[in-house]
């Protein structure tokens, strides 16, 4: 009778159902500290993360020899409590009580608890440079010598052997779990894989200089001189991976339910593409009692007397406390795409911190900043980021490489340079408060110069200085064709190639054609070699100048605009990596020098160029290596280091003359967090370790911030 | 209604505003004042004396309409005209039913002077900068008042996000193009989007639908089949990975092109070893029949072409049904049966007879598909499949100026006005496509 | 009856496998691969790896038949972008969130829209008859995410009632739901609208009112029905609408749906997980027609089964 009620009626049921069982079960209270992180990590695996999503979660879960001091990116204790540093020789130190965590519990294998050894270090490292596990930074580890050419050894071998074993049987995925029950195969497989590591391991024992003589302590023999070589034990792709669970599971090891990791925090939920929730791992080693005596220790220490170390060290405990009673009990990571979307939730109340910033409203931002002071703004932090954003030009191209040793072709690149007007290109286009660049390397590395190594300052002088080398390329009889400038397709790149190619029409008569490729796309053509002009940016895995410099040797895979200047590749490779093998002697030291002050157009180019203790570039180096050999051997180290970066500044200066590539402005990074958080600081490699964050007073801000925002009306 | 009015000497009637001559310009402007008034609103350094235009505009309105009232009055005709009795045909009965309809009337003015805005723009646009529609030229910075308000590529940094004012009506977006050409122009393509889809969604839907009915039987049935299976599809995937195909191969022909003629060069000199080595190079050795393929398919088709397509293939469906349903009804009516006695063809009885007595039906639908094109098409643009830049359509201002809005700095008018021309139009084609079904379906009780 | 059935599900399970095969091929012909979105070049012998674990390094046609073999047996194949997770976890996880969201929606989409017709059309011609369809005019001609921030606008920041995002508490649904039913909401109204204006000058609901029966058992009891065909037969095209409807809405509101999983994989090229979606979304629809054309049956007898098949 009343069928249609009755119809209604059960769709209704229907709904209801639904709707309660949706959230059957979850009722999830706010965690302490909520981040948006951009994108969903598409692995938590250290020797296979890249990217800045990961990074920041890896910071949180992971750990490895070192960490990152939060404010200063110097490196502090992580599983390795002390070490030694004797030349090439690394000797660390691991503490006992760094427990590998499974769920919140410490991990156990056969009823005892597993802590971090020396040999998970050296398991981790070495599955970086095996190709089946895909990792994109092995080259942080050819730093150690031998591990590159056992990389290129078990490559070709891994080649040959998939090869002879393709030809016997075609389906078997070999080193996966999911051929393990195939009875089939079994036989095949256990040969393939001791034929494999038979050989792997025998390449290891012979050519890596990498020992672990207890379950604590890990010695390394580096193959050159890296200053920053504990800076790259603090990175990502070198925290460990737990052995035992990496072979039960396979590539799924690092699903929730599988993971084992060593950080402060461990995984407690995660909803793919919504939220990640992190839990303090309560049997992490920094506890009060813990710094309570380390600083009794380094208290006993006079200032004068403390290393760097120690007085980071201090500085950090006196900061943050100890992590186990202070630190954040929750912390969710969520994963909201849109820049816009995450900023209104961070007014709203909902996230407590963002990464990214629309660049529509950057500028305002930084406008608003600029005119009313930074208070004005108290959500605001930003601060230079250790990355340059830069046009490639090919110098391959005809008319990039003109005229006799190409040298037509080098003052139209020059011109090409001076004739971008940066501060109105930051000011109206990128409007993020950016630097503008004349020279590669971005500033914040100690003892390095910051001072131009192109242009007069002036930006009027520079435009003048370019009509004029463009005349005389176009005098020489050099017809200047229409350029192709390739960005990849975002809205941000394109605002910038519109302004540049309106600047060389309008100032140099340059016609410029504008073309835009998917990402993937891009990194191809730009990898290949295919294209004339190519914006390209580029962020330094460490802070030393070799991270931006050492693409362009030749045969380096990253080196886009195929610069090709053996007196380069030579400093770079030879000087710089192996330095005091060239400075031992005071005959070596002066055949170093004449060597330099040989190099094209030092005179012109190179000589004189200023640098922030006052004198030139020369006269400097010059001074550098005298002192060398007059101070006694256990100050050496430190003048080497410098003579180095001196070497570097070369180098770049050479490099920049024949400017086979355009630097056009140092990337900023602008965050939002609220000023009541403490323990976060803006550092120029946006890595921000997880375990010293405090809520002042310890109470979270609650509630929509909206009000802490003015209207932007300037 | 037709109330005799005793009075002395001729009974009159009061007959309804519809009727009343001029009533539809009346109508027109009315509408269009409120609509300005509300653009005028938000432009804040707008000149007292604009206001005072409007007002007087207002004044004219009123006073016009007030006029008008008196007019209402006529006499009561007489029930049997002097004239002949004139037979109507469907056609005519239907086109007075929908002039009295004032709600499509003054649809349809709306929709005739949104159409004349947009192609006009168009026309004065091209006119002041010729070479417009090359995407690589560079605009210079002209500051004449049809430069400024009417060409859409034009740019200055230096307004960019500026809010309506008297200098730019709607506004200017990031590269400080202002907003009004460009909601100008985006309707200039947005209506050749819905244009060409709708054709090719009626193309396939009638023929479709007419064959399957005239011919019934096995054949019918299976080609009705054939149409459910496809109802059953999610066709917006299909969309999707459609149009990042087409992407795909945008991307691997412009970015191949050179090399490939570099090659067939080489090989027209009869250098082949140069061009193995070019084909190395770029490591084109072993694809290079699909990247040739990929070449010869973005010369000849654009990508927008390829969406309008693949827009009109996703209604088409329902086109086919109404049409059988009507198909199926005509098939039993005897002037068809005539036509077969004298001998003529299927085909000829298809398209000649039939196809001309399903315009009913067919209309409305039409001015119904178009909104529902309009829609995906902005769809399509939200996530970032549609029209490319430098040209724009309703949809992709809309989403590109949604992407912008945040709380700190709402840049309203981004998101406001192409919105606004969009649901103008679509308003206007849903009242119009109401009222024609009103007028041609007399047995509806509105 | 039972041969109906049989029929019809056979249909579905053949449109299901055209359409995944027709995806298959259309998604591998697209360029690029699912690696080059890598931030540094992959080595060669890295992608050469990686390419091996995927299958990609074997003939087309080998691939589309494992992955049929696959399928069949329930597994999907694995991610390339996260690569500890297969496309059956992701799509498990994100299939529920899809589901309730797409029924809440229809749910909100034929009550609101099945009252505002029947009142439009028992008031036909007054203030409520007009305002309503109004209304349900401009449900259907603004673009949904224009619809949808208006409603964050009002609903998020003016009064605050809901939250902003996210997919946590029962709140979380309501927003995204009720923004997504809108323009359904619109046209079920006027679908009603017009069905209940046909039943009601039909002649056996001037004599029920000639007998003295009251409005209210009149409506229920004989027009409703005339208001709930015509929504039936609609509510199939409108079940993929929601759900093509549901990938601006997921990422306005940032819910882990399978919207948002397909998009994202089609840029990325994450072949499987397209694959797998393609299949859900394509099965659901279909058997959702399926449903709808057996209710037709059971609500007008009129309708034989073979005509609504």
């Amino acid at each position: 009778m009343y069928k249609n009620l009755y119809i209604i009626l059960a769709g209704a049921i229907l709904a209801l159902s639904v709707f309660t069982l949706t959230f059957s079960g979850s009722a999830r209270n706010r965690a302490d500290f909520v981040f948006n992180n951009g994108n969903e990590p598409q692995t938590l695996d250290p020797q296979i993360m890249s990217g800045q999503p990961e990074g920041a979660i890896a910071v949180g879960i992971h750990e490895g020899l070192t960490g990152y001091h939060p404010k200063t990116l110097a490196p502090i204790p992580g599983v390795a409590e002390r070490w030694e540093i004797d030349g090439l020789n690394y000797t660390f130190h691991l503490r006992p009580d760094s427990y590998w965590i499974k769920q919140g519990e410490i991990f156990t294998v056969d009823g005892k608890k597993r802590n971090v050894t020396a040999h998970d270090f050296i398991y981790s490292w070495r599955r970086m440079l095996h190709p089946e596990t895909g990792s994109e930074y092995s080259f942080l580890v050819y730093f150690i010598e031998g591990c590159q050419q056992y990389e290129n050894d078990i490559t070709k071998h891994f080649r040959a052997t998939i090869e002879k074993y393709d030809k016997l049987y075609t389906e078997i995925e070999v080193l996966g779990p999911e051929s393990f029950g195939d009875e089939k195969y079994k036989d095949a497989r256990e040969k393939f894989l001791k034929e494999l590591n038979d050989y792997r391991d025998q390449r290891w024992k012979e050519v890596v200089k990498i020992e672990a003589p207890d379950p604590l302590t890990l010695k390394v023999q580096l193959r050159a001189i890296t200053p920053f070589f504990l800076e790259i034990t603090s990175y990502y792709s070198l925290n460990p991976s737990p052995r035992e669970i990496v072979e039960k599971y396979g590539k799924f090891w690092t699903q929730k339910d599988n993971i084992v990791t060593n950080g402060p925090y461990y995984i407690d939920e995660w909803k793919f593409n919504s939220y990640i929730r992190l839990r303090k791992n309560k049997h992490y080693w920094e506890t009060e009692e813990y710094v309570k005596k380390h600083l009794g220790e380094i208290r006993a220490i006079p200032d004068e007397k403390r290393t760097r170390v120690e007085r980071d060290l201090f500085e950090y405990y006196e900061n943050a406390g100890a992590f186990i009673p202070n630190g954040f009990e929750t912390i969710d990571i969520r994963a909201v795409e849109e820049q816009i979307t995450g900023m209104n939730l961070y007014i709203n109340g909902d996230v407590d911190r963002i990464r990214e910033l629309p660049t529509a409203i950057l500028g305002e931002l930084h406008a608003y900043r600029q005119k009313h002071g930074a208070e004005s703004l108290p959500h605001l932090f930003t601060g230079t980021y250790n990355s340059v954003y830069y046009y490639s030009l090919l110098t391959t191209l005809p008319v990039f490489s003109a005229g006799e040793n190409g040298e037509l072709g080098r003052k139209l690149r020059r011109a090409l340079s001076l004739s971008v007007d940066r501060k109105t290109l930051i000011r109206l286009v990128t409007r993020g408060g950016q630097r503008p660049a004349y020279r590669l390397c971005p500033p914040g590395i100690s003892g390095y110069s910051e001072m131009p190594c192109f242009g007069s300052g002036d930006y009027e002088t520079d435009l003048a200085e370019a009509k004029k080398l463009v005349e005389e390329v176009r005098a020489a009889g050099v017809k200047i064709p229409k350029l192709k400038v390739l960005y990849n397709t975002h809205e941000a790149h394109e605002k910038v190639a519109v302004y540049i190619q309106s600047l060389w029409k309008n100032h140099l008569g340059i016609e410029i054609e504008l073309a835009n490729q998917e990402w993937g796309v891009y990194l191809d053509s730009r990898r290949t070699g295919n294209f004339e002009v190519c914006r390209a940016g580029w962020i330094g895995d460490y802070k030393d100048p070799n991270t931006f410099l050492d693409m362009w040797v030749i045969g380096n895979q990253n080196n886009d605009p195929k610069y090709n200047n053996p007196q380069y590749t030579k400093i770079i490779n030879e000087y710089c990596a192996y330095l005091s093998k060239y400075i031992a002697t005071e005959e070596d030291r002066n055949k170093l020098l004449a060597d330099i002050r040989n190099l094209r157009d030092y005179e012109i180019g190179i000589k004189n160029t200023p640098r922030p203790n006052g004198k030139t570039l020369d006269a400097s180096f010059e001074e550098a290596l005298t002192l060398y050999g007059q101070l006694p051997k256990e100050e050496q180290m430190q003048q080497l280091f410098k003579i180095r970066l001196l070497l570097f500044e070369i180098a770049e200066q050479v490099m920049l003359w024949d400017m086979p590539l355009i630097p056009l402005y140092f990337y900023t990074t602008t965050q939002f967090w609220p000023p009541e958080l403490e323990g976060m600081y803006i550092n120029s490699k946006d890595f921000h370790p997880m375990k010293q964050m405090r809520w002042k007073d310890g109470k979270r801000p609650t509630g929509t911030r909206y009000h802490a925002f003015p209207r932007l009306d300037n | 209604m037709n109330i005799p009015i005793q009075t002395d000497d001729v009974p009159m009637r009061k007959r309804p505003w519809g009727e009343v001559p001029f009533a539809f310009l009346v109508n027109l402007s009315w509408f269009m004042s409120f609509i300005v008034g509300i653009i005028l609103i938000p432009i804040h350094d707008l000149p007292i004396t604009a206001w005072i235009a409007w007002g007087l505009w207002f004044a004219i309105n009123l006073s016009v309409t007030l006029f008008l009232q008196t007019k209402r009055m006529v006499p009561l005709e007489a029930p049997v005209s002097k004239k002949e009795i004139q037979g109507t045909s469907l056609f005519k009965d239907a086109i007075n039913r929908l002039k009295q309809n004032q709600l499509a009337t003054l649809s349809a003015g709306v929709l005739i002077l949104m159409m004349i805005c947009c192609f006009g723009q168009s026309i004065i646009a091209k006119a002041i900068h010729p070479d417009i529609d090359d995407p690589k030229s560079i605009v210079a910075l002209e500051n004449s008042f049809l430069s400024i308000h009417f060409d859409h590529t034009r740019l200055n940094k230096e307004e960019s996000f500026s809010p309506p004012s008297t200098r730019h009506w709607f506004g200017t977006d990031f590269a400080g193009r202002d907003i009004f050409a460009r909601t100008l122009y985006g309707g200039t393509i947005s209506f050749l989007v819905a244009l060409v889809a709708t054709i090719v969604s009626l193309i396939i839907g009638v023929s479709w639908g007419a064959i399957s009915g005239y011919t019934g039987g096995k054949t019918d049935h299976y080609m009705m089949r054939f149409v459910d299976v496809l109802y059953g599809l999610p066709f917006m995937f299909l969309i999707i990975l459609i149009m990042t195909l087409v992407n795909g191969v945008h991307t691997t022909a412009s970015q191949n092109r050179d090399i490939v003629t570099q090659y067939e060069d080489f090989l027209a000199e009869g250098k082949t070893e140069e061009a193995d080595k070019v084909l190395q190079e770029n490591e084109l050795t072993t694809n290079l029949g699909t990247v040739k393929a990929a070449i010869w398919l973005d010369n000849n088709i654009s990508p927008v072409f390829v969406m309008f397509i693949a827009i009109g293939l996703v209604s088409w469906l329902t086109m086919a049904r109404i049409t059988r349903g009507q198909v199926l009804s005509l098939k039993q009516r005897e002037f068809i049966t005539a036509a077969k006695t004298i001998g003529a063809g299927n085909m000829r009885i298809i398209f000649l007879h039939i196809v001309p007595n399903l315009l009913g039906p067919v209309i409305i639908y039409t001015t119904l598909t178009i909104p529902t094109v309009m829609l995906t098409e902005s769809f399509l643009s939200f996530l970032g499949l549609g029209i490319s830049e430098p040209q724009c359509s309703w949809g992709s201002l809309a989403s590109a100026g949604w992407k912008e809005i945040n709380v700190i700095k709402p840049y309203w008018w981004l998101v406001a006005y192409p919105t606004l021309a969009m649901f103008l139009t679509l308003f206007s084609l849903n009242f119009i496509g109401d009222g024609l079904r009103d007028a041609l379906d007399p047995k509806m009780k509105r | 009856m039972f041969k109906f059935i049989v029929f019809r599900l056979f249909w579905v399970v053949v449109t299901v496998w055209a359409v995944s095969t027709i995806t298959f091929f259309m998604v591998r012909a697209a360029p690029g691969d699912p690696f080059m979105n890598e931030v540094r070049n992959l080595k060669e012998e890295v992608q050469a790896a990686r390419k091996r674990e995927y299958n990609l390094d074997l003939p087309l046609i080998q691939q589309y038949g494992l992955w049929l073999k696959g399928m069949v047996q329930g597994d999907f194949g694995p991610s390339m972008k996260s690569r500890d997770k297969t496309v059956a976890q992701i799509i498990g996880q994100a299939f529920p969130v899809s589901i309730s969201l797409g029924v809440i929606a229809m749910f909100f989409a034929v009550m609101i829209g099945m009252t505002t017709g029947v009142i439009s059309a028992l008031r036909q011609n007054t203030f409520w008859d007009y305002g309503l369809m109004g209304f349900a005019v401009l449900g259907i001609s603004i673009p949904n995410f224009i619809l949808a921030t208006i409603l964050i606008i009002v609903g998020v920041f003016l009064l605050g009632w809901f939250p902003l995002s996210g997919w946590e508490t029962p709140y979380h649904v309501l927003l995204p739901a009720f923004a997504l039913s809108l323009p359904f909401a619109a046209r079920i109204s006027r679908l009603s609208r017009v069905g209940m204006l046909e039943i009601l000058s039909e002649d056996f609901v001037r004599t029920a009112y000639a007998k003295g029966l009251k409005e209210k058992h009149v409506v229920i009891k004989h027009a409703l029905k005339g208001a709930i065909l015509p929504v039936v037969s609609y509510l199939g095209p409108a079940f993929a609408l929601i759900l093509t409807g549901s990938l601006v809405i997921e990422k306005i509101f940032d819910i882990p749906g399978l919207g948002k999983i397909f998009v994202l994989a089609a840029i990325n090229r994450d072949y499987y997980v397209v694959l797998g979606t393609v299949v859900v979304f394509s099965s659901l629809l279909c058997f959702f027609n399926f449903l709808v054309d057996l209710s037709y049956a059971f609500l007008d007898p009129r309708v034989k089964l073979e005509e609504a098949a």
